[in-house]
C-alpha cells in the first residue's frame, strides 16, 4: 500500500466521520434517518418520528404527568424516602429537569385530610430541630381533600393562631391526588404529583428558588403530625436529601418533557464520532509528516 | 433446559459490577504502561552517551521500552474491549435506555463512555498502523509519536477516572475522589 493511497483512505475516513454526524446534528427530519431537532429550554434533544421512542425497554415512560390521573412510572426508578409525618405508607421523593422540580408524597389514607411542606427559604432553622414550626412568611404547599383547611396548593405560613397558611396570590403549582390502591382493590395510600418551576421568579409568594446542589430546609407536616408533634426540619438538596440527620444520597433523574433517550444517545455518538475524528487528526497527521520525514532521511543516507 | 439466551441476559444486567474493573485498570494501565515506555526511551537517549551506559543497560532499556510498549498496546486493547462489554451491561442494568439517560448521572457515564471509546480508537489503531504499514515501532527514534500516542490515553484515563467516580457517586453515594478532594470534577 502507497504513500497516497493511505493518504486518500485517510481523507475518505476523514471526510466520513465529519459528514455522517454533521448531517444527525443538522437534519431537518427529512434525512433518511428521519430525525427532526426541538430545543427544550437550554436542552437539545431530538425527536425521532416513526418509533415507539416513547416508552423505554421495560415499557416505563421517564415523563411525569400532572392531570392523568396515574402515578407516573418515574417514581418506580427514584428512592422513596419515609417520612413519618406521612404515616405508615408516608414516602416522599423528588426529580428535576432542566427548568422544572417535581414531587412525590404519599401518605395514608386514614386520618389524614392534608399535608404539607413548609420551605425555609432564609435557613432559619437548622436540620433536625424540633421547633414546633417554621418561621412566619415561608414558602408554604398544602394538599388536602376536604375543606377543613382554607388553603389548598400553594400558600405562605402565616404562623398566627386562626391561620395556618393564606394563599399565595401567584399559584405556581401544579399537582395530582392520585388514590392508590393494593393488589385486593382496597385503598392503599394516598399520592400527590407536585410540579413546579424550579425558580418562578415569585418574589411576592416568597417562593423558594431550588438550584442543584445548594441547600434548602424543609419540614413535613400534616393535621396528624403538626406543631406539637412536629416532625424535625430536614435539609433538602436536589442532588442530596437528608433526613433526620443522616445521610441519603438521592438518586436524581432529571425528567425531559418528550424524552428521547434515542435521540439523546445518537447526539452524543455523534459528538463522539466528532471528537474522534479530532484525535484521529491529531494523532496521524504528524505521525504521517514524521514517518515521511524519516523516510527521506534514510534515503538520504 | 437452561435457556442460555436468558442466563446471558442475566449475566448482562447483574454482570455491570464486575466487568466495570477492566475497562478502568485497562485503560489507567495503558497510559501508565505507555509512559513508562516513553520514560525508558527518554532514559536512554538521555543517558545513551554516558560512560557507564554500557551494552547491558542497552539491552535493559530497549527490552522494557519493548515490553511496556506491548504492555500498553494490550492493555489498551483490554480497556477498549471490555468498555463496549460495560457499557452493554450498564445499559442492561439500569433498565432501559430511556431510564439511563434520564439520570444525570448515568447520563454523564454515558457520554463519557462513548467519548472515551472513540478516543481510544486513534492510539488503538496507531499501534496497527505503524506495524502492518510503517513497520516500525512505536516507541522508535521519534520522542513525539509516543507522545501522540500516548496524549489521547491521558485524556481517556482522565475521562475513566471520572467515569469511575460518578460510578461510586451513584452507588454509594460517594467516591474516590470525594476522598481525595477532587470532587468537584464531578459536575453534580
Amino acid at each position: 500500500m502507497t504513500t497516497n493511497s493511505i493518504k486518500y483512505m485517510v481523507m475518505i475516513i476523514l471526510i466520513a466521520t465529519l459528514v455522517i454526524p454533521l448531517n444527525i446534528i443538522t437534519s431537518n427530519g427529512e434525512s433518511s434517518l428521519n430525525l427532526s431537532i426541538r430545543s427544550s429550554g437550554d436542552f437539545l434533544s431530538y425527536n425521532s418520528t416513526g418509533s415507539e421512542d416513547s416508552k423505554s425497554l421495560n415499557m416505563k415512560s421517564s415523563l411525569v404527568k400532572i392531570g392523568d390521573g396515574e402515578l407516573s412510572d418515574v417514581w418506580d426508578t427514584v428512592i422513596n424516602y419515609p417520612v413519618s409525618a406521612f404515616g405508615e405508607k408516608g414516602k416522599i421523593a423528588s426529580i428535576y429537569g432542566d427548568d422544572t422540580v417535581y414531587f412525590l408524597i404519599k401518605h395514608d389514607v386514614t386520618d389524614f385530610v392534608w399535608v404539607a411542606m413548609q420551605w425555609d427559604t432564609e435557613l432559619t432553622v437548622e436540620p433536625g430541630a424540633d421547633m414546633g414550626g417554621m418561621h412566619s412568611g415561608d414558602d408554604m404547599w398544602i394538599f388536602g381533600s376536604t375543606e377543613q383547611i382554607s388553603v389548598l396548593g400553594d400558600g405562605i405560613s402565616d404562623g398566627t393562631e386562626g391561620d395556618l397558611a393564606r394563599q399565595d396570590l401567584v399559584d405556581d403549582l401544579s399537582w395530582e391526588r392520585i388514590l392508590v390502591n393494593d393488589t385486593d382493590g382496597a385503598p392503599d395510600y394516598i399520592a400527590w404529583e407536585i410540579q413546579r418551576a424550579k425558580d418562578t421568579g415569585d418574589i411576592q409568594g416568597k417562593d423558594v428558588v431550588f438550584s442543584v446542589g445548594e441547600n434548602v430546609h424543609v419540614m413535613l407536616a400534616s393535621n396528624v403530625f403538626h406543631k406539637q408533634n412536629d416532625p424535625v426540619v430536614m435539609a433538602f438538596i436536589l442532588s442530596n436529601k437528608v433526613i433526620g440527620g443522616s445521610g441519603i444520597t438521592n438518586i436524581i433523574i432529571p425528567v425531559e418533557e418528550d424524552l428521547d433517550a434515542n435521540g439523546i444517545f445518537l447526539k452524543y455518538i455523534s459528538i463522539g464520532l466528532l471528537i474522534g475524528t479530532f484525535t484521529y487528526m491529531f494523532v496521524y497527521f504528524p505521525t504521517m509528516y514524521i514517518i515521511n520525514k524519516e523516510k527521506e532521511e534514510e534515503m538520504g543516507k | 433446559m437452561v435457556d442460555i439466551l436468558q442466563v446471558l441476559d442475566e449475566l448482562l444486567v447483574s454482570g455491570h459490577p464486575a466487568v466495570i474493573h477492566f475497562p478502568i485498570i485497562g485503560i489507567m494501565m495503558g497510559f501508565l504502561a505507555g509512559a513508562s515506555a516513553l520514560a525508558f526511551a527518554v532514559f536512554r537517549d538521555i543517558f545513551k552517551n554516558k560512560s557507564w551506559f554500557n551494552e547491558w543497560w542497552e539491552n535493559y532499556t530497549e527490552s522494557m521500552i519493548d515490553r511496556y510498549g506491548f504492555a500498553s498496546w494490550i492493555m489498551i486493547f483490554m480497556g477498549e474491549i471490555s468498555l463496549i462489554i460495560a457499557g452493554l451491561t450498564g445499559l442492561r442494568s439500569a433498565g432501559s435506555l430511556e431510564a439511563a439517560v434520564s439520570s444525570e448521572i448515568l447520563l454523564f457515564k454515558i457520554k463519557l463512555t462513548i467519548y472515551v471509546f472513540f478516543i481510544l480508537l486513534s492510539p488503538f489503531g496507531l499501534k496497527f498502523y505503524m506495524a502492518l504499514f510503517v513497520k516500525k515501532p512505536i516507541f522508535g527514534r521519534s520522542r513525539i509519536i509516543p507522545l501522540l500516542y500516548l496524549t489521547p490515553m491521558a485524556v481517556a484515563a482522565f475521562l475513566t477516572m471520572l467515569i469511575s467516580g460518578a460510578g461510586g457517586r451513584y452507588t454509594y453515594g460517594h467516591s474516590i475522589l470525594d476522598t481525595l478532594g477532587l470532587g468537584w470534577l464531578l459536575p453534580f
